[in-house]
């Protein structure tokens, strides 16, 4: 199926298909999902295991490019796109949150929020980091470095480190993965909120219903196909449909 | 297949670098250890050639002295002391002096000296030297192998001139002489004089040694035995074959020279290797971290986990040995050609051959490999025993903080301990001595700030974290806090440049400040206007100042002394020594006379130089029982010391003394008032300008110098393999690190910047460090040298090692750390 908003989209795939292996014989990830991601909003992308969520994050976040189709991230082509212009659009437009954090160990949280815009040759005040990781609520862990927080706090950094470049889009793939209930809640809470106040799109993978429910929308995959969309649904809503799903 | 070497299989196939890296480790270190024994191994079986040949004579009689080195003087009284030994048929005496053959004004030259040496009739006869043409020699009657004579065209009844100690003879020959079965080299001259004629050229007037012929049928081994218990301490019996009169010939010294270096090579190599193999191992070990975690977490035990990883090191190293030393006799055949090639070696040297004894060889090479490979690892097979499962598998990675294990701190605060006493034990004894201190101390201080790199390089990293800001503000600060952060990683890149700076910047340094030492002590001590030297290898005769005026010339005789109270830092060692006559010394050299005075210097006296009289213990005005070169005792007292020692013997003798006690006396150099235009030296001399003769004293013996060079370049070279592994191992469990910082916006131009920047830096650490070793050492030897505080460096390695190790750290890390072109990929 098709979703198309009426508002100018920050993402935008149209036909796309990814075969993974030989071309004719390989395995196909997606076959042409055609998607709009409105700006601003927060979307989750769900399904079971093997259904192209992940393989879909990573063609719209231009990762990975697709075996045909169209991938537009604000207005620009990136499926065509040379590698040094998807680095560009990586420090300038998008950011990413993984479920394992990825924040640089030798880094304290302050630096690894400062890192993005440093790699990106900005010149970032270190107010504007710290207000974030104020706004994530660790203030009194600025100097701390990763293996002396805890896993939700580690997520919160990474969060505070996406928004540094104040990305249009933020990709997140299991950002609650690794957390527990409470923990997860908080930090759903915070992309919903931060991503909100400052107009970021977020599209986000996960396998957890109440985590999905935190999102605008949700899209359903199977065998690389959106097979239905939810809005503003409930947990046990999305939880029937991805059983039906199935 | 057993789970165990399922799961080592596959921890090798998934990570392939990582085992590469243990792999040429491995093999090199296997490779050069078992060339190294096998030519030693071929050196020492190499056929020694004895004038004596190996039929007549049973047993040669040769005097020990306490340093175990054969003296050639043997007591009068001695020969008839043997003569009632069971089966003993005849004792005779061995006398030989240097006598050359002077043929159209210039000497014949020896094999490879410019004199030759001569000895006495009856002891060839006893050899079994046969008489070809001619009567047995009389008189000043001389006799010469067939080769010689033919060169020289002369036949028995011929005559012809030589120079010995005693002047200018012209002398008849005699006889031509075959040797026996096993003699002289054909290549070596034989020249036979009559036994008084011996006798009576200057020297010791004791015999160098005594021949002893047995009856026909008796056991050789039991003969030797029975003369053994005869002649008590201070002589033994040793075989004819073993027996080796007069100087050695250079091709006998090259090759024990080449046994010495390549020993020193096998122990520099050997604690190389255990640092090279234990950093690299470790490494391996360490990033095996989640694995050894889950494993842990599954229940195994500490000591089961450990007996796994030292098991699997086992695994790995062990077929790498084997697989490495069948390099080693390719890897030997280079070092004999770059040792021929340098002079080192003779180039008749024996080339290496397969033999039982090469592949005994092989194997322990192998063995010592795996031991050495365990034994420097077996720090982090202890470790890998109290890996914490639960931090491990949260962290996710082998990036987990790893604590610095306490038993590394205090095994090289005991090494640097030993650096400092032996530099501490020789401080104020010398140059020379000190320089003997700064080589122990620095073989200590290296391996020493190696082992303590975990703790020295984070005080460092300030030093480096400067050159990376130069790398830019992007990557520059994120890779000081990389190197900051895993001290462990960083002092694994930076040890084996330590060792490589340290060692070859000290190795190559120490000759320089020597030299450089010998040449400020020679300018400041040469008053002389001209200095009369050899022309070849072998001495002067003394007869050479025989025509110059008494007041206006002044000859060295080279001797040796034997001090009977031992050195204070081992037993006793021979002294070089020179006679001299002190009347008119103070007009041709100034040895900056400490205390006494040397005009003083007459019958039963001595003078020493300050850092030999410290050894000993010596004080001005004392008296000290001395043996001298023959093995005679004297109670000498010491009249004065002096302090420019350096380049000259350390202790002066009267010359009357030291022509006396020489078994074979010559002249070290010969030293003019006054320019001697007219004067015309003797053959074999060279008479040269002050200027021109203090020029000769640079550089060292290109031998010497060679010889440095290889063993400073196969450290090097050795260091640099290991370096370019750790810094690629260091690498290549970083993917998780790289990825993000990709994902976060980092090009490839910027990751390739980080990871050249971080090996750059923890090199650099490594480089400071070892320039710091090596001032360690090099520093109180300048400054005993008399050269200030700063030592002289070779300039051209001291720039090209830390460059090398840079490049070659760069290098291995950007190539480990190859980035994909998009980061999903």
């Amino acid at each position: 199926m098709s979703t198309v908003s009426e508002v100018s989209p920050a993402v935008r795939l149209h036909q796309v298909t990814k075969v993974f292996g030989d071309p004719t014989a390989g395995t196909v990830a997606l076959r042409a999902v055609t998607a709009d991601f409105a700006a601003g909003s927060f979307t989750a992308l769900m399904g079971p295991s093997g259904s192209g969520k992940s393989t879909l994050l990573m063609c719209a976040a231009g990762l990975t490019r697709p075996s045909s189709g169209v991938v537009q991230v604000a207005d620009q082509r990136i499926d065509n796109a040379s590698e040094s212009a998807l680095t560009r659009l990586r420090r300038d437009r998008i950011s990413f949150v993984f479920q394992h954090f990825q924040l640089i160990d030798s880094l304290t949280a302050l630096e690894n929020v400062l890192l993005p815009a440093r790699l990106a040759g900005r010149r970032v005040r270190s107010g504007d980091a710290l207000e974030l990781l104020d706004l994530v609520g660790l203030a009194d862990r600025t100097g701390h470095r990763p293996a002396q927080l805890s896993g939700g706090q580690q997520q919160r950094v990474a969060i505070a480190r996406a928004l540094i470049t104040r990305p249009t889009v933020l990709f997140a793939d299991e950002p609650t993965g690794a957390l527990d209930q409470s923990a997860g809640a908080e930090v759903l809470e915070l992309l919903r909120g931060l991503c909100a106040a400052r107009g970021t799109t977020v599209v986000m993978v996960t396998h957890d219903a109440a985590a999905a429910a935190a999102a605008d929308r949700v899209l359903l995959l199977l065998d690389g196909v959106l097979v239905d969309e939810l809005r503003s649904a409930t947990v046990g809503e999305i939880s029937d449909r991805v059983l039906v799903g199935r | 297949m057993s789970a165990r070497l399922r799961l080592t299989a596959a921890d090798v196939r998934l990570r392939p670098g990582r085992v590469l890296a243990v792999a040429v480790a491995c093999l090199v270190t296997a490779a050069v250890l078992g060339a190294n024994g096998l030519l030693i191994a071929v050196l020492l079986e190499r056929p020694k050639v004895s004038p004596l040949g190996s039929g007549e004579v049973t047993a040669v009689v040769v005097r020990e002295s306490d340093s175990g080195a054969v003296a050639p003087a043997v007591a009068p009284d001695l020969a008839a002391r043997l003569t009632d030994v069971p089966d003993v048929r005849r004792v005779v005496e061995f006398r030989g002096r240097t006598l050359s053959v002077v043929a159209d004004g210039a000497l014949v030259a020896g094999r490879d000296r410019a004199g030759t040496w001569a000895w006495n009739w009856s002891a060839a006869e006893a050899a079994g030297y046969r008489i070809e043409a001619g009567t047995p020699p009389a008189g000043t009657e001389l006799v010469l192998d067939p080769r010689t004579a033919d060169q020289l065209g002369l036949r028995p009844g011929d005559q012809v001139e030589t120079l010995d100690g005693s002047g200018r003879t012209s002398r008849r020959l005699s006889a031509v002489v075959v040797p026996p079965a096993g003699g002289s080299a054909d290549a070596e001259p034989t020249l036979l004089l009559a036994d008084d004629q011996v006798a009576r050229l200057p020297g010791s007037t004791r015999a160098d040694a005594l021949l002893v012929t047995a009856a026909s049928g008796s056991d050789p081994v039991r003969i030797r035995s029975a003369l053994d218990a005869r002649l008590g301490d201070g002589y033994r019996a040793i075989s004819a074959e073993d027996f080796r009169p007069g100087p050695a010939p250079t091709s006998e010294q090259q090759v024990e020279a080449s046994v010495n270096l390549l020993a020193l090579l096998l122990f520099v190599l050997v604690t190389s290797a255990a640092m090279v193999l234990g950093t690299t191992l470790s490494l391996w070990i360490s990033q095996r971290g989640p694995v050894l975690a889950v494993l842990r977490a599954l229940g195994v035990s500490r000591l089961r986990l450990r007996l796994l990883v030292l098991g699997d090191a086992a695994m790995v190293v062990a077929p790498l040995a084997v697989l490495g030393v069948l390099g080693a006799a390719p890897t030997a055949g280079a070092i004999r050609t770059a040792l021929i090639h340098t002079g080192i070696l003779p180039p008749d040297a024996p080339a290496v051959r397969a033999s039982g004894a090469g592949v005994a060889i092989l194997a322990a090479a192998a063995l010592l490999t795996v031991l050495l490979a365990l034994t420097a690892s077996a720090t982090a097979v202890r470790a890998a025993g109290r890996i914490d499962a639960a931090e491990a598998l949260r962290a996710g990675t082998s990036e987990a903080k790893r604590a610095r294990p306490v038993g590394r701190l205090l095994a090289g605060l005991s090494l640097l301990a030993l650096a400092a006493a032996a530099l501490v034990a020789t401080a104020g004894k010398g140059a020379v001595l000190l320089g003997a201190g700064a080589t122990a101390s620095v073989l200590f201080v290296v391996p020493a700030l190696t082992v303590l790199s975990p703790w020295l390089a984070p005080l460092f990293v300030p030093v480096a974290g400067l050159l990376a800001r130069l790398a830019g503000r992007d990557v520059g600060r994120l890779a000081a806090a990389n190197l900051r952060h895993s001290p462990l990683r960083t002092a694994a890149i930076a040890a084996p440049a330590l060792l490589a700076v340290g060692l070859t910047t000290t190795l190559l340094g120490m000759p320089r400040t020597l030299d450089e030492g010998v040449a400020r002590q020679a300018d400041q001590r040469l008053l002389a206007a001209q200095v009369v030297v050899p022309a070849g290898t072998a001495g002067l005769p003394l007869s050479a100042a025989e025509d110059l005026p008494a007041d206006q010339a002044a000859a060295m005789i080279t001797t040796t002394v034997l001090p009977h109270n031992e050195s204070r830092y081992g037993g006793p060692v021979a002294v070089p020594a020179a006679g001299i006559d002190p009347t008119v010394l103070p007009t041709l050299l100034d040895l900056g006379i400490n205390d006494g005075d040397l005009t003083a210097l007459t019958a039963d006296t001595f003078a020493a130089g300050t850092g030999t009289a410290k050894q000993h213990g010596w004080s001005t005005g004392n008296s000290y029982q001395i043996e001298l070169a023959d093995g005679q005792s004297r109670n000498l007292r010491l009249i004065a010391t002096y302090q420019r020692e350096l380049g000259i013997a350390g202790v002066l003798l009267p010359a009357e003394l030291a022509i006396s006690h020489a078994p074979d006396p010559t002249l070290d150099m010969l030293l003019l008032t006054d320019d001697q235009h007219t004067w015309q030296p003797p053959p074999g001399a060279r008479l040269l300008d002050r200027q021109t003769y203090l020029a000769t004293l640079q550089p060292r013996q290109t031998t010497d110098n060679a010889a440095i060079l290889i063993i400073s370049l196969v450290i090097a070279g050795y260091a640099l393999i290991s370096l370019a592994n750790t810094a690629g191992l260091a690498q290549s469990d970083r993917h998780h690190q790289r990825h993000a910082l990709r994902m976060i916006g980092g090009s490839r131009h910027q990751l390739r910047r980080l990871v050249i920047t971080e090996a750059v830096g923890a090199t650099t650490i490594g480089i400071l460090l070892g320039l710091l070793a090596a001032l360690a050492g090099l520093t109180p030897l300048a400054i005993a040298a008399g050269s200030g505080p700063l030592p002289e460096l070779d300039p051209r390695w001291t720039i090209t090692v830390p460059l090398l190790c840079l490049s070659a750290a760069a290098t291995s890390a950007t190539l480990a750390a190859r980035q994909p072109r998009g980061p999903g990929r």
